[in-house]
């Protein structure tokens, strides 16, 4: 579908600057009210007025009355989609969802609840930011419809997004309602992993001693699943026949607590230094290691599991040089 | 929950296309009784081509080369008709073909609008040729279809609900019908043409032509298109006289009339007149013939033209713009004699063609034997047989005269003369037909007299031995206000004419016949309020409203129309206002009360999930959150419960101490 060139669309939100920016912004939610929505042809609404022109001076032309009926008619059907095209969109309530952490340079999601309060089934809204749409199609009387816009990411940190766009040509195509709004929601960006130097081994807090350990991977037993325990370690086989979790153990414990050390990869930058260590995060948690993560403002004790994983991920993701 | 479907190219469905080709059909089919067979054809074929891809999807849209190659065939096809691409009559094939041809190249939401647009332009082509009632119907059908097929565009894919877009488009269709009343009565009119007609404006049933049949001037009794306007220099003359002078029909075959030979070389005005002459001022459309009008009988002929023998002004060549000119003509005349060649074309009937006619005016000279008391027998049968003038007479078939004299007795002005006149020739009298126009409105503002296209007639002409031609308008017999009060309101007048009712004795014609006279009544309202409504009526109407300046005419649409949107949009606030159900509310209040510990329900999260966790958080309140939770799940999701489950759930979020 085209829109109208983006250069009247920044005229028209310049023209109407009802929206107050204050207040609302800050909520997780937003209802778009009347001040919210703008309205304006599309490419489509213009060639239907061109054609409702040729109409008028085709029907005065040959004194046509019914020449004159056809285009007063069309014209008021343009003129009720309009509010057709408003309703779809006045009084919809939107709420921040989830966001959902990604690594640097793939894709990260953020998650939208879009409300319909009203009895008024709504249709065909698109929500954008940057990129492609994501529709939702129908949403019935007082139900819900989550979006998932995902963004592409370039940075690690808090991917905060600016100004998304909901809108809607529903329902000739001639009309399309758009808001923009921001939701205070963000997305935290891990950096990306690069594997350079191969990871530290054992107990060992520098990177002095470089010898793989070789029962790394070597099954040793099993005991009782605990919370965290990665679900890759979890017997499957035997979680079918009992109502117990059992978890499997790998290679020697004792050698496999890992100390992944900021100080470990001197010389490099720091956006290097932190995807290496990214790297070795996952690496360890992959492996089952028991491993700490230190920096040069925080040290992140021996641990292991998603939680723990995702604790390292953090700080590296929020690390900042001072 | 809905999930939203992953972003896509939005793709047009079979069905779209199923809905547009079958509105498009729709808007093609009048224009193949006028198109000529191989652009009807092409097209036709063009839309089944596309029709048999859209069924099988092995098969693809024809390549641009193919294309191409169509596309110089159908201007071919077009130009080797018309002789030009423009033009009225022209222009519509060229659109009816090009559009058929972009349907085989039609992929993109765009091409799918272009189409729509180009539909819709179709559909007021339709009403160019014909301005009836049925007819708007038919053109609001086809204009139905395109919008339900753009609302099909803008669908959700999803829809499972049939025929959602019909339910929309009508929906649209109820609410834009009060602002279409206001712009049609409000939206200042223009007097048109805005500019010279192209050359085919008139042709078809927009003028008289030189050829008669049953049914050709009742055709134009429905447009009201302007044919001339004369300003008087004196007085003006009574409806009675106004008999605008046409073609003159001699030869017949039956069922057509034609002038025949015309001996334009005898042009002498051979007619004594009678009387003072009466002048005026003619102000001719441009109607693409070569004759003009003016009143019975033109005393002179304007430069460049010529009065032939048949009293009727020919200029030198077609009248393609507006003509301007004096005249003057004798209200009364005796005419010469006749000429032996001209007594034989005056008598001349086609042998085994309506034989009951012929019969019954053989037996009208053989009983009444003088020509005077033949005419008048003849008038005062068709005043007393049950004949009934209608805007919308039967179609007739061979035998015309006898089908209408005898069975079908519903008739336009035409099939009064030409039967008059096959009845006359058979008694022996010679009789003539003349066309023209009769009557007109006068305008009171401009001070002039409006003639047009619907105040077409057609009347006769019987040759006397000691007068000559003497006109005799055998319609006037059986619709008096014809003439008298001209076309527009002899129709309303004739409904409260309950004379016409009397020889209806049974109950079940009595009610045909008043449902007849309904169906006409309801057309002459059509053509006065729709059809008619002009920049005259529309200023003479607004004024009694006090609305007399175009800015203010303007000002009252934009004002009517605003509110009215406004009112629509605060219907469809007011009635889509959600009132939360008692279940709902009561959850929305156990909701909020936990909020204010701290615990606020996330919007993604279900209430099971939300219970959860509220109870990890306040274990204490384990008892109470579990019961309120399942008792709110039996009553939302199952479809039986009682007011009083209702009841305790509301007493139970009440009595939570949190």
């Amino acid at each position: 579908m085209k829109y109208l060139p983006p250069s009247i669309e920044h005229l028209a939100s310049r023209l109407f600057t009802f929206e107050r920016r204050s207040g609302n912004d800050r909520s997780d939610s937003i209802v778009l009210t009347r001040r919210r929505i703008y309205i304006l042809p599309t490419y489509f609404g213009v060639l239907f007025s061109l054609l409702l022109m040729l109409l008028l001076i085709g029907s005065t032309n040959y004194n046509n009355s019914l020449g004159f009926v056809l285009t007063f008619l069309l014209a008021s059907i343009g003129l009720v989609s309009i509010i057709h095209t408003y309703r779809n969109l006045l009084h919809l309530k939107i709420q921040a969802g989830k966001a959902e952490p990604a690594f640097c340079g793939a894709m990260a999601t953020f998650s939208l609840q879009l409300e319909n309060p009203e009895k008024l089934t709504r249709h065909n809204l698109r929500v954008r930011f940057k990129g492609d749409p994501a529709v939702a199609n129908d949403i019935n009387s007082n139900d819900s419809c989550e979006i998932k816009l995902s963004l592409p990411t370039t940075q690690r940190g808090w991917r905060t997004i600016e100004r998304i766009t909901i809108d809607t040509v529903y329902p000739l195509g001639l009309f399309r309602a758009w808001s923009h709004f921001t939701l205070p929601k963000a997305c935290l960006v891990f950096p990306r992993p690069i594997s350079g130097s191969p990871p530290p081994i054992g107990k060992a807090s520098g990177s002095g001693n470089n010898r793989r350990q070789e029962g790394n991977n070597d099954f040793i037993g099993f005991r009782n699943y605990h919370p965290g325990d990665s679900p890759r370690h979890i017997n499957w086989k035997a979680a079918a026949h009992s109502d117990e979790l059992v978890t499997k153990l790998f290679g020697d414990n004792e050698s496999n607590e890992l100390w992944l050390a900021w100080d470990a990869l001197p010389g490099l930058e720091t956006e290097t230094r932190l995807s290496q260590l990214c790297h070795w995060v996952i690496d360890a948690e992959q492996r089952g290691a028991q491993y700490g993560l230190k920096m040069p403002h925080i040290t992140i004790p021996m641990g292991q599991g998603d939680g723990h994983q995702r604790r390292c991920l953090e700080t590296l993701a929020l690390f900042e040089k001072r | 929950m809905n999930r939203s479907s992953p972003p896509k190219q939005q793709t047009t469905t079979r069905n779209t296309t199923m809905w547009l080709l079958a509105a498009l059909l729709l808007a093609f089919a009048p224009h193949t009784l006028r198109l000529p067979l191989a652009i009807t054809t092409l097209c036709l074929l063009f839309g089944l081509w596309r029709f048999t891809i859209e069924r099988r999807a092995s098969l693809a849209l024809p390549v641009p080369l193919l294309r191409m190659l169509l596309l110089a065939v159908s201007l071919t096809v077009v130009y080797f008709h018309y002789g030009t691409l423009l033009g009225r009559e022209a222009g519509i094939a060229l659109l009816a073909t090009m559009l058929a041809l972009k349907l085989l190249e039609m992929r993109s939401i765009r091409d799918y609008v272009v189409v729509i647009m180009l539909g819709y332009f179709l559909a007021v082509t339709l009403v160019l040729y014909n301005q009836t009632l049925p007819m708007a119907v038919y053109m609001i059908a086809v204009a139905f279809l395109l919008t339900a097929t753009l609302i099909d565009l803008n669908l959700p894919r999803t829809r499972r609900q049939r025929f959602a877009n019909m339910r929309l488009t009508a929906k649209l269709f109820i609410q834009a019908a009060p602002i279409m009343l206001i712009l049609f009565f409000l939206f200042p009119r223009i007097p048109g043409p805005l500019w010279s007609l192209p050359e085919d404006a008139h042709s078809g049933t927009t003028g008289i032509s030189d050829e008669m049949s049953m049914g050709t001037i009742s055709n134009l009794s429905h447009s009201n298109e302007v044919a001339f306007r004369v300003a008087f220099d004196g007085d003006l003359i009574g409806n009675e006289l106004s008999y605008w002078r046409g073609p003159v029909l001699w030869h017949t075959d039956g069922k057509q009339w034609t002038g025949g030979q015309a001996s334009d070389r005898n042009s002498a005005v051979s007619y004594r007149p009678v009387g003072k002459p009466i002048s005026y001022t003619v102000t001719l459309e441009p109607h693409n013939q070569k004759w003009l009008y003016a009143l019975d009988l033109p005393a002179m002929a304007p430069a460049q033209t010529m009065i032939n023998s048949n009293f009727q002004l020919v200029a030198q060549s077609k009248i393609k713009e507006l003509k301007r000119y004096k005249m003057a003509s004798y209200s009364e005349y005796i005419t010469g004699p006749l000429s032996a060649d001209e007594t034989r074309r005056a008598l001349q009937l086609p042998v085994d063609r309506n034989q009951r006619a012929v019969a019954l005016g053989r037996q009208w000279q053989q009983q009444l034997r003088e020509p005077e008391a033949i005419v008048a027998h003849a008038l005062s049968h068709f005043n007393q047989q049950p004949f009934h003038y209608t805007m919308t007479p039967p179609l007739l078939g061979r035998h015309p005269v006898d089908e209408f004299l005898f069975s079908t007795q519903q008739g336009f002005c035409e099939h009064y003369a030409a039967s008059f006149t096959v009845l006359m020739r058979a008694a022996g009298i010679p009789t003539r037909i003349v066309t023209g126009y009769q009557g007109g409105d006068f305008n009171p503002v401009g001070n002039y007299l409006i003639v047009r296209q619907r105040d077409a007639h057609a009347w006769a002409e019987v040759w006397l031995a000691n007068r000559g031609w003497v006109r005799v308008d055998p319609t006037a017999a059986v619709a008096p206000q014809r003439v008298e009060l001209g076309a527009e309101t002899a129709f309303s007048e004739l409904f409260n004419r309950r004379s016409t009712l009397q020889f209806e004795n049974d109950f079940l014609s009595r009610n045909w016949l008043k449902l007849r006279y309904g169906w006409d009544s309801l057309n002459n309202g059509w053509n006065q309020w729709v059809i008619g409504y002009d920049s005259l009526k529309q200023s003479r109407l607004l004024t009694q409203f006090g609305i007399d300046s175009l800015k203010q005419m303007a000002a009252v649409m934009v004002a009517a129309i605003i509110s009215l949107l406004m009112l629509l949009l605060a219907l469809s606030t007011y009635r889509n206002r959600q009132q939360r159900d008692a279940i709902s509310s009561a959850y929305h209040r156990f909701c909020e009360k936990l909020a204010t510990i701290g615990i606020a329900r996330q919007p993604h999260e279900g209430p099971v999930d939300f219970a959860k966790r509220v109870i990890e958080q306040r274990p204490d309140l384990e008892p109470q959150i579990a019961q309120i939770n399942d008792l709110y799940i039996a009553l939302k999701y199952r479809p039986r419960h009682t007011q009083q489950q209702i009841r305790h759930l509301q007493q139970q979020i009440r009595l939570l101490k949190l």
